[in-house]
């Protein structure tokens, strides 16, 4: 037989056990009978013969237990015993298990939230074809790391050795009309290679053609979603149109629901509809490498590793820097490299998760510490008990056992209960909705959570349970019933205890400091002056479709007579239009030639962030104008060229001089020519709140035209600065656009104080988690302390007593016990923050404005737990002074 | 009498269970009686040593058992020999005789 066959066998006896009891019971009488019967036939009176082979079997209960030791499944019944002893006992204190199951249920609940988010952010694998096989093809220059590539070197990847497939993407938002209101839509533009690099196919239908790709065809691929939403998930979609900036397009296919690609995952983002890219290779000018927009992505052929992948990626990079080196002169310091996709679509995500994950791991250990020293207290009042137990025959190991399942018992209902707080504690998070956190939205409870919290409460009950255990089974049984009443010393239990004390302090010191690390950290971001006002201005984003709006005047005509009819409604102070909403958006920049100072062959030219804005925008956002005069509406497409600069752009490249009047060239020469400085602005922070402010220069929209295509600007975010609550004011916004252009959509109506509190989000929602964890911590660690001072004073309450008889003052008594608390919460303290700098270390990428050995946090964490040790201690201390003297001395 | 019938050694009822059942399918009770009769009433079966015996060959894999009617007509436990069994028995003989062959030299060195 096999151990399978045995396992089979032993699990049916324990499934049935009551059948195989019957059985035996039934064997051992058949065989009694027979014996009887034996010694009737013999001659034996029929009961004289019964009562002889009943003798002549021998002690049947003691044979039975024998025969079920050899059944070979004892260890298991044994142990469902056990458990059913412990829930006996544990019902019988509801006060202690009431206390653990709350502790436990926050501590595994806490770890078990926490790990479901990690599991669908970082665990899970990519919705793709075998993703360890897939890497991110991505520039460098400068100090700009991860950047996208241009048309003229999509065409040199694709050339890549070692890649079986390879692909480019780019995003936009189209104008979605048809049936029902006009909706903006976000749409991504894949390349026909992008399929293959990503081993996904399509639900339904096909995917592009490289022909269709690289002749612009108008088909389109839904999204799941779009499908579901727009066409009901009807089958037939195939071959039906759709309208996108008034292009009908052929839907020829339908993505799975779970597809999306690197970069949405990344930002959370959902494309609705992918349309081909649309860059015929043919036609692409390879010298004119400029304008990065597109996303690489490729899949290593068999054999190939990451490795090589980058290498060879960075080769390309540096023969692309040989052949046209006027394209990227070395001062720029171009080059590319291949990451692996995880790395570039959750690497982001990792470093705070990573912050939290160790902080519920804290948390956990703390929760740990605590029932442990719990369970210690537990078992010492139950010694007696114990003692009993061994006194009538159990041994040591059965001893030992049934305290750990015990323990474990009691993990696995604060387990269970700690599902609930889990779920609880997801929903919380999902409700929060913090920006950028790629697919967050899949976490939640599944087999595979819930299996790691079991997992959890199954280590923890081990854990927890097995000090105590050792403990007891270690020390003399018999002792406690030789003792009389209250000498029982069980020291070297006191000394694990106030170890276990200690470590719970260290541990919760620890996270206080992370808390106040982030908490700082996140304040100072909330103080950082963006450089505009963001209170009373309402935004929102217009993109009206060129085929309506064919030539430039019609255009600018129409954000021209929107903002004039916006800022003579009541209740706008000021209104205009930007193209890149602050906080909100990435910038591009763009290079220029300052009048009298030409670039040297192969020096980088001078280069500022730019944005192209109608007259009053500035006066809106509420950006401040230090010198000159701001865009105005006589700054139209026949007036001379103009620019307004951030300070910084005057301080980068006019140190010391007057920028006013100056001019400078765009865009290398190609772009809307020579422009004068008419105004200096204050800095605005584009990017998000920790990063430090580039030079930046403002175009007037009726000035501007792209370089190229020659044409202005389409889509820009209005931005209007209310008298009152400026959410009132979508209405008119609403009314005045669909008074211009009934088919245009409003879209992204959002209130800019909205706009600046989401960019801190996650900051935010870091620095709560941690505060919340860290006093969860901080209210163990009392409990800690309270606990193991009060047992300290109930069994010194004799020598209080004693003490106060011979004249000792409470004063005096108070100070003993306090005593005692205190070296127990400055040696946690200053573990605790030995803890916090090495761990600080870890953090410092991840703070803004504070350093991670910050004195100030380092201090008032440390106060925070000394006041609460004091206090933790103080309690019980001053009950040992309402110790009668003559109630404990007669109590002996 | 039972002072007159020799314990079993340790580990030697497995192998004599054992070898009752090669004969054919027995109860608990039958194999304690012939093991009594096959030793001319020497061996002594203790019950308690009986079924623990029974149960921890069966957990073996050595013998399985089955309900079934005695010849008295009433309902038992029968054990049958396995294969697994039955090799077992072949080499516990093989130990047996080499072990009392050496006990045998033992006592014979005068």
């Amino acid at each position: 037989m096999t151990w399978f066959h045995r396992l089979i066998r032993r699990l049916r006896i324990l499934l049935d056990r009551e059948r195989v009891e019957r059985e035996m019971d039934e064997e051992m009488r058949f065989h009694i009978e027979m014996e009887a019967e034996e010694r009737a036939r013999r001659g034996a009176h029929p009961r004289a013969a019964r009562r002889q082979a009943l003798l002549a079997f021998g002690g049947l209960e003691r044979f039975k237990e024998r025969a079920r030791d050899a059944r070979g499944t004892r260890l298991w019944e044994d142990a469902l015993q056990d458990a059913r002893y412990a829930l006996r006992t544990l019902r019988r204190s509801p006060g202690f298990t009431a206390v653990a199951l709350v502790t436990l249920a926050l501590g595994i609940g806490i770890t078990t939230a926490i790990f479901s988010v990690v599991d669908a952010v970082l665990l899970r694998p990519l919705p793709y074809g075998d993703p360890d096989r897939i890497v991110q093809v991505e520039t460098r220059w400068e100090d700009q790391s991860s950047g996208n590539i241009s048309p003229a070197e999509y065409i040199d990847f694709r050339e890549l050795p070692g890649f079986a497939a390879f692909g480019v993407y780019g995003f936009g938002a189209l104008n979605l009309t048809g049936d029902g209101e006009p909706q903006r839509v976000r749409v991504a533009f894949p390349s026909a290679g992008v399929f293959p690099a990503l081993g996904v196919g399509p639900l339904l239908g096909r995917v592009f053609t490289a022909e269709e790709d690289h002749a612009d065809l108008p088909v389109v691929l839904l999204s799941e979603g779009f499908w579901r939403q727009r066409f009901a998930a009807s089958p037939d979609v195939i071959g039906r149109t759709i309208t996108l900036n008034d292009r009908e397009l052929e839907v020829i296919g339908v993505m799975p629901a779970d597809f999306q690609l690197p970069a949405d995952i990344a930002s959370g983002q959902r494309a609705a509809i992918f349309a081909p890219l649309g860059i015929d290779p043919a036609q692409v000018d390879l010298t004119e490498r400029g304008s990065h927009f597109l996303r690489g992505v490729g899949r290593l052929a068999p054999g190939v590793t990451p490795g090589d992948g980058a290498r060879v990626t960075e080769q390309m990079a540096e023969a692309m820097v040989a052949k046209y080196p006027g394209e990227y002169p070395a001062d720029m310091r171009f080059s590319a490299t291949a990451r692996p996709i995880t790395e570039t679509v959750l690497g982001s995500a990792r470093p705070a998760l990573l912050v939290l994950s160790g902080a519920v791991l804290f948390v956990l250990l703390i929760v740990c510490a605590n029932l442990s020293s719990l369970l210690l207290s537990r078992a010492e009042s139950r010694r007696r008990e114990l003692a009993m137990r061994v006194a009538l025959g159990a041994d040591r190991g059965r001893l030992l056992r049934q305290l750990l399942v015990e323990s474990c018992v009691l993990a696995l209902a604060g387990g269970i209960l700690g599902l609930g707080v889990a779920h609880g504690g997801v929903e919380l998070l999902l409700a929060l909705q913090p920006p950028n956190v790629p697919r967050l939205e899949s976490a939640g409870l599944d087999p595979r959570v819930a299996g790691f919290a079991l997992a959890v409460a199954v280590l923890t009950g081990l854990g927890v349970g097995l000090l105590p255990a050792l403990q007891i089974s270690r020390a003399k049984l018999s002792d406690p019933l030789k003792e009389g009443r209250g000498q029982t010393r069980a020291r070297s239990s006191e000394r694990s205890r106030r170890a276990l004390v200690t470590a719970q302090i260290a541990l919760a010191l620890s996270l206080l400091t992370g808390a106040g690390l982030f908490t700082r950290s996140f304040l100072a971001l909330y103080s950082v002056d963006p450089g505009f006002r963001p209170e009373n201005v309402l935004t929102a984003r217009l993109s009206p479709p060129s085929s309506r709006y064919p030539d430039d005047e019609s255009i600018t005509g129409f954000y021209r007579r929107l903002i004039a009819e916006l800022s003579q409604q009541p209740g706008v102070a000021a209104a205009g239009a930007v193209t890149n909403l602050p906080l909100a958006t990435s910038l591009g920049d763009l290079n220029f030639e300052i009048e009298g100072r030409p670039v040297p062959e192969g020096a980088v030219s001078p280069r500022a962030d730019w944005q192209v804005v109608t007259p009053g925008y500035l006066e809106a956002m509420g950006i401040p104008l230090l010198r000159g005069r701001s865009i105005e509406a006589s700054d139209g497409a026949d007036a001379p060229g103009v620019v307004v600069i951030s300070e910084e752009l005057a301080a980068t490249y006019w140190p010391g001089e007057d920028a006013l009047g100056r001019r400078f060239r765009l865009g290398g020469g190609s772009g809307p020519g020579w422009v004068t400085v008419i105004g200096i602005v204050g800095n605005v922070i584009h990017t998000g709140l920790d990063a430090e402010p580039r030079p930046q220069l403002y175009l007037a929209h009726e000035q501007f035209r792209f370089w190229g295509s020659g044409d202005p600007v389409y889509s820009m975010t209005l931005a209007l600065r209310s008298e009152g609550a400026p959410a009132a004011l979508t209405g008119t916004v609403r009314q005045a656009v669909r008074g211009l252009d009934p088919a245009l959509p409003v879209a992204e109506v959002r209130v800019m104080e909205d706009v600046v509190s989401a960019s801190l989000a996650r900051p935010r929602l870091i620095a709560s988690l941690l505060v919340g964890f860290s006093v969860l911590a901080l209210v163990l660690a009392a409990v800690g302390i309270y606990g193991v001072i009060s047992y300290g004073v109930s069994t010194r309450a004799q020598e209080f007593g004693i003490r106060m008889a011979l004249g000792a003052l409470s004063r005096d008594v108070i100070g003993l016990v306090i005593r005692r608390g205190l070296l127990m919460v400055l040696a946690g303290t200053v573990a605790g923050l030995l803890i916090s700098l090495a761990v600080g270390r870890l953090l410092g990428g991840l703070l803004f404005g504070v350093s991670p050995t910050d004195p100030t946090t380092l201090i008032a964490v440390s106060a925070v737990l000394v006041a609460a040790g004091v206090l933790a201690s103080y309690v019980p201390a001053s009950r040992a002074t309402r110790v009668d003297p003559m109630v404990t001395l007669r109590a002996e | 009498m039972a002072a007159a019938k020799t314990d079993l050694l340790q580990g030697t009822l497995d192998m004599l269970v054992l070898k009752t059942l090669t004969l054919g399918d027995l109860h608990g009770w039958g194999i304690s009686k012939r093991i009594r009769q096959m030793s001319r009433d020497v061996l002594e079966v203790n019950q308690g040593s009986l079924y623990p015996a029974l149960y921890r060959l069966e957990d073996q894999g050595l013998i399985e058992s089955e309900w079934s009617v005695s010849t008295e007509g009433r309902r038992a436990k029968f054990y049958r020999l396995t294969r697994a069994g039955r090799e077992r028995l072949a080499e516990e003989r093989r130990h047996w005789r080499a072990f009392s062959l050496a006990v045998e030299h033992i006592l014979q060195t005068t």
